[in-house]
């Protein structure tokens, strides 16, 4: 039984460590790749021409959609920034997705909306839609209300009400900063071949917001949101960069992405019976590029930012991971078979089976080896030397990975003005390996058993709203 | 085992130590640059400004930050100037050998050097067309893209030739390519002219498109030969530009397309038909706005809108048309 148990440990110990070294092997060979293409990025900021794309009559229109489902608190503000985007010419169009509370009364107030007649052009079958409204004052704002389908069903009635060529997909709660949309339009204009082109989301909180504009940027004063701060850093300026130089992105964030309207209809929409519309569409939009054999990209661009709340509480952020890993394993699960698919390339030897292992798995790996080890410790299987070094290694590597998406920050895009805030930031990339990390593990494991229990809800989301905001979080 | 897992950790922690002393010491580094950078910006400034009205000495050559600065400045006067104050921000750069500098980094081996160099001729520049034509062949996009904007900023008649080129064969961006062909102004019409026979589909859109924009009545005659074009994107964009340069023989050319088999083509008909002030076709466009299809049924209604909202309303009450209520609402509550 002993041999037995030792073989186990040992065989347990090979895979956790052999995980661990393969992850961040990844991780770390995509922060140097992010690493380079950040400084050719900065590097070739003397020479970008968004103020010719600017200036351009041919720079082509967007449309930008911003679904709403009991926004009440942020969705006046969203707008008013939406409004103030510098770009040559865009129609806005809110969603509101059936709101119980006062989205409606709060954005007729704000921008003096009346009901008008619109015939809505056939396209994606969506849920009705109650009334549309547009703005007295801004020409270019529409508000539609329709029944309630969910985000992916708004998105959908955007897409058919949309005039122009290329759309703009905002989150309700999301401030664009004024060249958001002409700096993630910037590659699309210069290369027609790009379909789908997504931009940096931050967090907002502990930002100063007046009338839709980020007009201070500092770090959030509570450790919770801060800690997603970093973890958005590694994210986006890591793992989107990465992918995108190696021209596999996957994930376009809901909060802000740009679309070329033609392919988006072609591939039939958004999915509305998944949490994970933004990453499942981007998926299909590459499964049939390939599949026709038809030049294309998709692309991070990291400097345009939106502005987002992060949740502050446990049980909300609990609420938001979980939701995020059903969406990732049901875009998985439903794209399994670009893995048996011809001309499915990277897609399916190196995108996919990433996601599976390092994000799916990966979770269940980790916390099995944290469990594991210490068990194999206690029944004397495992020296406490090795233990203490294995758990060092792993946990050094963890803000290894942290430390350097904040230098990528800081030696790029420097968007933290203060001293304080940027020991702030480097000392949470230390300790967010401690506890941290191993509770978004557990919530993603929930997510992946919610997910296999068939629940597909989205769940509700708490929002403080940047109405009032002077300084939050 | 251990021992390789210890060390490991050990040389990683290190490297932590490192990045971090790097980020806290790249925040003092930024900030001094910074100062000095600010305090050599307000430092030149009034000696730049005096040099534009024409008083000033030439600046001794600067280096380092502070011959980024000056270049910053004498960029951002290029940019916002025309005539002989943007002459004045050239001949300092001249003076100084900045453009000569910017000539050698165009010939970097490094392509983000050649981009910035081509970029900031075109602030700061002048005469560079032969060394920014030259550009446009770059291997690199970015240093096209760069060539051509600045190929517009200083007017070069010699670039319009090679950025139609570039247009055509798509080696730069046609928002970019087309800005700087407005850039250089009506000069660039009869280029412009000849790419109406293109064999790509794009590029003559794109020349119809721009010539519209900076073509004169003799390029409306050009242009309403293409009419009939058999391709429905080179139409929809001659009837654009044809809405843009105006004329009675265009809106009777562009009346003709209300009635093209392409539901798009007889949409865009509408709406230069409207700019064109064609009131003979209001009965027309509201039939349209009845009985059409989805696209041309709304321009039509728009387009009607614009030549006589009264009308419209009136329509609209009297057949519930709902392309027509949408344009009575929007006559109602002031929009378009």
């Amino acid at each position: 039984m002993s041999a037995f148990l030792t073989a186990v440990v040992e065989v347990s110990g090979v895979v956790v460590l052999g995980y661990l070294l393969l992850l961040n092997t990844v991780y770390g060979t995509f922060t140097l790749v992010a690493w380079r293409s950040l400084v050719n990025h900065r590097r070739n900021q003397p020479s970008i021409t968004t103020e010719e794309v600017f200036r351009s009559p041919l720079t082509p229109p967007v449309t930008v959609l911003l679904p709403a489902y009991n926004e009440e608190l942020g969705v006046a503000e969203s707008v008013r920034s939406l409004l103030q985007l510098r770009y040559p010419e865009i129609e806005i169009i809110v969603i509101d997705d059936g709101s119980t509370d006062a989205t409606i009364p709060r954005l007729t107030e704000a921008f003096d909306l009346v009901p008008v007649t619109k015939v809505i052009p056939a396209g994606i079958d969506t849920r009705p839609v109650r009334q549309v409204r547009r703005s007295r004052r801004h020409p270019n704002l529409m508000v539609v209300s329709k029944d309630n389908g969910g985000k992916a069903d708004a998105l959908n009635c955007g897409l058919n009400l949309a005039r122009y060529p290329y759309v703009c997909a905002v989150d309700g709660d999301a401030i664009l900063e004024a060249d958001a949309l002409l700096r993630v339009m910037t590659p699309i204009v210069d290369d027609p071949l790009v379909i789908a082109a997504g931009g940096i989301v931050r967090i907002a909180n502990g930002c100063n917001i007046d009338h839709g504009r980020v007009t201070r940027v500092s770090l959030p004063r509570r450790p919770l949101p801060t800690l997603q701060v970093v973890e958005y850093l590694r994210a986006f300026l890591v793992g989107r960069v990465g992918w995108s130089e190696i021209g596999m992105l996957l994930i376009i964030s809901g909060a802000f992405g740009v679309f070329k309207r033609s392919a988006v209809l072609e591939a039939g929409g958004y999915e509305t019976d998944t949490v994970g519309e933004d990453m499942e569409l981007v998926v299909r939009l590459h499964r049939i590029a390939r599949r026709n054999r038809r030049p294309y990209r998709v692309v991070f661009v990291p400097d345009p930012v939106s502005w987002t709340e992060a949740p502050e509480t446990l049980a909300v952020l609990a609420r938001q991971r979980r939701r995020w890993q059903r969406g990732l394993v049901d875009t998985l699960w439903r794209h399994r078979g670009a893995l048996v698919e011809p001309r499915q390339g990277v897609l399916r030897w190196l995108a996919i089976p990433y996601f599976v292992i390092f994000e799916v798995l990966g979770p269940l790996i980790e916390l099995f080896g944290y469990l594991i080890i210490p068990v194999a410790a206690v029944l004397g299987l495992l020296s406490v030397d090795y233990l203490g070094a294995f758990l060092l290694l792993a946990i050094v590597w963890g803000v290894l990975l942290s430390v350097s998406a904040v230098a990528l920050e800081e030696l790029t895009f420097r968007r933290y003005p203060l001293r304080r805030d940027v020991l702030r930031l480097a000392l949470y990339g230390l300790i967010d390996n401690f506890g941290y990390r191993q509770l978004t593990n557990i919530w993603r494991i929930r997510g992946l058993i919610e997910y296999l229990r068939g629940q597909k809800q989205w769940g509700h989301m708490e929002r403080k709203g940047f109405a009032s905001s002077t300084t939050q979080g | 085992m251990t021992g390789f897992l210890i060390d490991t950790s050990v040389a990683l922690a290190l490297l932590n130590v490192l990045i971090a002393g790097v980020v806290i010491g790249n925040r003092f580094l930024v900030r001094s640059r910074q100062r000095r950078y600010t305090s050599a910006l307000q430092r030149l400034r009034p000696a730049v400004l005096e040099w534009m009205e024409g008083d000033g000495v030439v600046l001794p050559r600067l280096e380092g930050i502070e011959q980024r600065a000056l270049l910053d400045l004498l960029g951002k006067f290029g940019r916002s100037l025309r005539g002989d104050q943007r002459r004045r921000v050239a001949d300092l750069a001249l003076a100084g050998g900045y453009t000569h500098d910017l000539a050698v980094a165009a010939t970097s081996r490094r392509p983000w050097r050649r981009a910035a160099a081509a970029y900031r001729l075109g602030d700061i520049g002048s005469g560079d067309a032969e060394l920014l034509v030259a550009l446009l062949g770059d291997d690199d996009r970015r240093v096209r893209n760069a060539a051509a904007r600045s190929l517009g900023r200083q007017g070069a008649l010699e670039g319009v030739e090679p950025i139609v080129v570039a247009l055509a064969t798509g080696r730069v961006a046609r928002a970019i390519g087309g800005q700087a062909l407005l850039d250089i102004g009506s000069p660039a019409a009869d280029g412009l002219a000849q790419l109406l026979d293109s064999r790509i589909r794009e590029v003559r859109a794109t020349a119809a498109e721009l010539l519209g924009r900076l073509g004169g009545p003799e390029h409306a005659r050009i242009l309403a030969q293409q009419l009939n074009h058999p391709d429905a994107e080179v139409r929809v964009a001659v009837v654009r530009a044809l809405g843009r340069l105006g004329g009675r023989a265009a809106a009777r050319s562009v009346a003709e397309l209300l009635d093209d088999p392409v539901a798009y083509v007889r949409a865009a008909a509408a709406t230069a038909t409207a700019r064109l002030g064609g009131a003979a076709e209001l009965d027309k466009l509201i039939t349209m706005a009845i009985e059409d299809e989805f696209l041309p049924a709304n321009a039509a209604a728009g387009a009607a809108t614009e030549l006589d909202p009264g009308r419209v309303v009136r329509a609209a009450a009297a057949t519930g048309a709902p392309h027509l209520v949408e344009a009575a609402d929007l006559v109602t509550i002031g929009s378009s």
